[in-house]
């Protein structure tokens, strides 16, 4: 028997893929029906959306040379905070801050700046006491005032979404202002020009703050 | 836990370490001291009216300034290395009580302090003074010059030595008084380290 024959048999058996027999093609899909359908699986849960993050908030921090300080915050982006608060150690003043928070977890670093200022209080009386100057002296230590710059880094523990805590180290720079006074001593006139203290100092800083 | 206390020391441990490198300084850029009317005697010779050929002399005084009243303690005692202490200026302004009613006898004038054996000129004026001036006023030769290491227990005694020049026929006033002020800048710094070992 001839290979090109049974060649050419065995080509015209095998079911063609895209001209297939109606018949045949009617038999299959009559099979197919009589198939139990597939079980309709659920559609796909949506994936869930995360909540965004609050963008107010309340803080209540106490530090040096902060000292008691009351703030809102602002957060325009999830990881940006802006602060400005009413603060009070010996004289009421402000302090503005700016804070990045670049990890959204329950623990995260940051980086902050600051900048404070204290008008005139009880900062003259706390002078005349710390300098040592004799009591008859201290007409000569007119009202004070001081302001600071400073940079941190630290620890925030807590929801972004909620509560937090942090604890905050770093450097800052302070300037106090003096006024000058004049006096009579001893029978003496004395006059002292304004004069001013700066340091370059370690700060720290802690501070609780709730999202809403 | 451990990284969260980490975090915590880690600030810590840096100002501990950084306490030679944190610092405070302050700065009094002046503080003028006025001290009651002083008396100085001037030599006369024996003479009331100067001769033919005008009369020449030398006389010497001391004031006390009390410069601990107006300066705190913190400012001027201790180490010449971080305690700032300057002369500004003097200023002696002849009153009316004084015996000698201007200073037209005076010829050159220098101010000094001492301690000890160390001893520093301030200030010098010659070339004598405008016709019937009341007031002398002079600056420090040296503007730089620290002079904290002159005070004693919180006071500053300067000496004036000067010249005596009337010319013939004038009256020899027998002493000139003026109230004398004095005018001086302080400046300290310490580091944090200095302050906790109580070195100055």
């Amino acid at each position: 028997m001839r290979l090109a024959p049974l060649l050419l048999i065995a080509l015209l058996a095998a079911p063609a893929p895209a001209a297939a027999d109606p018949q045949e093609n009617a038999q299959g899909a009559a099979a197919t029906a009589a198939a139990p359908a597939p079980v309709a699986q659920p559609a796909a849960s949506p994936a869930p959306i995360e909540e965004p993050c609050p963008q107010f908030g309340l803080q209540f921090a106490m530090g040096a040379p902060d000292g008691l300080v009351l703030s809102l915050v602002y957060s325009p982006l999830s990881w940006l905070l802006l602060d400005a608060g009413f603060a009070y150690t010996l004289a009421p003043g402000l302090v503005l801050g700016v804070e990045f928070r670049p990890i959204d977890f329950f623990v995260s670093p940051i980086i902050r700046g600051e900048y404070g200022y204290y008008f005139t209080g009880n900062t003259a009386e706390q002078i005349k006491k710390w300098s040592g100057l004799p009591e008859a002296s201290w007409p000569l230590v007119g009202d004070a005032s001081y302001n600071w710059f400073s940079g941190l880094l630290g620890i925030a523990l807590g929801s972004r979404r909620g509560f937090t805590f942090t604890v905050e180290g770093g450097v800052g720079w302070l300037s106090l202002n003096v006024k000058g006074g004049s006096g009579t001593i001893d029978n003496g006139q004395i006059t002292t020009a304004d004069w001013k203290a700066q340091s370059f100092m370690p700060v720290a800083r802690l501070s609780f703050l709730l999202f809403f | 836990m451990k990284r969260i206390l980490l975090a915590a020391l880690v600030p810590t441990a840096l100002s501990i370490a950084g306490c030679g490198s944190f610092y405070a300084q302050a700065e009094q850029p002046e503080v003028c001291i006025t001290v009651p009317p002083q008396t100085f005697t001037l030599p006369t010779g024996g003479l009331a009216v100067a001769p033919p050929g005008g009369f020449q002399d030398t006389f010497s005084g001391q004031v006390d300034l009390g410069i601990s009243d107006a300066l705190p303690d913190l400012l001027v005692n201790g180490s010449p290395d971080n305690h700032i202490l300057r002369f500004l200026s003097l200023e002696a302004s002849i009153t009316s009580s004084s015996a000698a009613a201007n200073f037209n006898w005076l010829d050159d004038l220098s101010l000094t302090v001492s301690n000890g054996g160390l001893t520093e000129q301030l200030a010098f004026f010659a070339g004598g003074m405008t016709t019937g001036s009341k007031i002398l006023r002079i600056g420090p030769l040296d503007a730089g010059n620290n002079i904290v290491a002159y005070l004693r227990n919180g006071s500053m005694v300067l000496t004036l030595e000067g010249a005596i020049a009337i010319p013939a026929g004038a009256q020899i006033p027998s002493s000139w008084t003026a109230s004398v002020q004095g005018c001086f800048s302080a400046r300290v710094k310490e580091t944090f380290q200095e302050m906790i070992d109580g070195t100055k």
